[in-house]
């Protein structure tokens, strides 16, 4: 017995001293691990597109839509449609901007905000397929996002070229429901890549969310 | 003092060195099982190899290239043949053995940018598409970024810190093992002067090697057990299945030590059964 309950005592004693010793970083040593660790093994099958989006039914007239009532969308779920018929804009909208989505449709950054928030959305695809159209957008034109909880509209302001790295075509923070479309530029075949064309549009109807 | 007194002050002094010694035997098993386990060249290169590291990387390159060729307004069969398993496995295998042996190395990427720029040119010649001379200029700069992308993605991330950890751990390896096994001759040597009979020195002998292999394999097999280190917040994929991979197998360097402690133990058993077995038949003489 004494070979069993003896290597249990020294281990028991062992660990102790380990666990006592290391008291003091106990804390840093689980803060660094968090960051590195998840909770669940990680999902690496971002190849899967999900949808929660159905065509809104008679909720085109309603000023307010309770908080309640809106899907929130996860990275890589079609959410929403975004039209400008005057340009032959027809493309469906997806939460996320991965490689995977912009082949299927417009990412939108997750750090923007989905419609009828009042604050800015910004969405991106590529110049030679669903962001195309982009280049035929005029100031004035209407364009539209189609989500399951309502429809927008937003007034096109203003269409730019700027820097691909130039971070001051946007700004996230404005407390202002703000459409920023972005895409490659220019829209020729074989471009230099190396700038981006915005177009900026401002909410003119649609419902905002109430959190009340 | 009385001898009742004397055996059991004996008794708990052979404790608590026996205590240290199991200490000294798990601290060089641990460092034992870092130096042979987590910085052990053999065994990156291994899960490399088992995880099927370098399809992956072909495979998460040609994605990235293609989705960077949409805005250009190319189509993925201008990368037909562009990246070869060969060349990527060499390349890679290259990078990696100068990188773990602290060199540096620049894979050869120039194979790709002709093929890419070959490829390219053949599909404009196909579709009787004329360029400028610019668009000439971008496809190169096309098939360098392409190049940059696929050099980046046969680094191994992490590993200039990796070997700049090993070499520190080694040298705490290279003066903490021989002085943690000097300790424990010292402590073994005391348990041998302490006690009248060898059969009871080996004793706690054994109680220490029982322990150290007890605590070396408890953490390990607990990891092994939950997989909690499978929650890792890595990407891409073929980079967290390397790194499990690789975590998984330096766990078991442990579990293989505490086995090998667990071994001595049953040998130094052995050894105590017949010593105390012939000083029964010395005593019945």
């Amino acid at each position: 017995m004494a070979y069993i309950y003896m290597p249990l005592f020294f281990t028991i004693i062992g660990y102790g001293i380990v666990y006592v010793a290391a008291l003091p970083i106990l804390d840093v040593i689980s803060s660094y691990g968090n960051l590195i660790i998840s909770s669940n093994t990680p999902n690496f099958d971002n190849n899967q597109l999900t949808s929660i989006f159905e065509a809104p039914v008679n909720k085109e007239d309603r000023a307010t839509i309770p908080a309640s009532e809106v899907t929130m969308p996860t990275e890589g779920t079609l959410y929403a449609q975004i039209t400008c018929i005057s340009a032959g804009l027809d493309a469906p909208v997806y939460f996320g901007d991965t490689n995977t989505i912009l082949k299927n449709g417009v990412g939108q950054y997750t750090g923007s905000s989905i419609p009828g928030f009042g604050l800015p959305i910004l969405l991106a695809a590529h110049n030679t397929t669903y962001f195309l159209p982009l280049q035929n957008v005029q100031v004035g034109d209407i364009v539209t996002i189609t989500t399951s909880y309502g429809i927008y509209k937003y007034k096109i302001t203003a269409t730019k070229i700027a820097d691909k790295n130039a971070t001051s075509s946007y700004n996230l923070v404005q407390k202002k429901e703000q459409l920023i479309m972005y895409t490659c530029y220019p829209f020729n075949m074989l471009g230099t890549l190396a700038n981006r064309y915005f177009v900026y549009g401002d909410k003119i109807s649609g419902p905002v969310i109430d959190f009340k | 003092m009385s001898r009742q007194k004397k055996g059991i002050s004996s008794f708990w002094i052979s404790t608590i060195i026996a205590l240290l010694l199991s200490i000294f035997l798990t601290m060089a098993s641990y460092l034992g099982g870092i130096y042979f386990g987590v910085f052990n060249n053999a065994l990156i290169l291994d899960s490399v190899n088992k995880t099927s590291y370098y399809n992956a990387i072909m495979d998460y390159t040609l994605d990235k290239s293609q989705s960077l060729a949409i805005p250009m307004g190319l189509q993925p069969e201008v990368f037909d043949n562009v990246f070869t398993l060969d060349e990527t496995y060499a390349e890679g295998n290259t990078l990696l053995q100068a990188n773990l042996n602290g060199n540096e190395y620049i894979p050869d990427t120039s194979k790709v940018v002709d093929r890419l720029v070959s490829n390219i040119n053949l599909y404009l010649k196909q579709n009787s598409l004329t360029v400028t001379n610019e668009q000439q200029t971008n496809i190169t700069t096309f098939a360098n970024i392409v190049a940059n992308e696929y050099f980046q993605s046969l680094s191994l991330p992490y590993i200039k810190y990796y070997t700049n950890l090993r070499n520190m751990v080694s040298k705490l390896v290279y003066v903490g093992i021989p002085v943690l096994l000097l300790l424990s001759a010292f402590a073994i040597f005391l348990l041998m002067k302490m006690q009248r009979w060898v059969h009871m020195s080996l004793r706690y002998i054994v109680y220490s090697t029982l322990a150290a292999s007890l605590m070396t394999a408890i953490l390990p097999v607990y990891l092994l057990i939950t997989g909690s280190y499978k929650h890792l917040n890595i990407t891409p994929e073929y980079f967290y299945n390397f790194m499990v991979h690789y975590i998984t197998e330096s766990l078991f360097t442990f579990i293989y030590i505490s086995l090998l402690l667990f071994v001595i133990s049953i040998m130094i058993m052995t050894i105590l059964f017949f010593k105390k077995r012939e000083l029964i038949k010395k005593k019945a003489r």
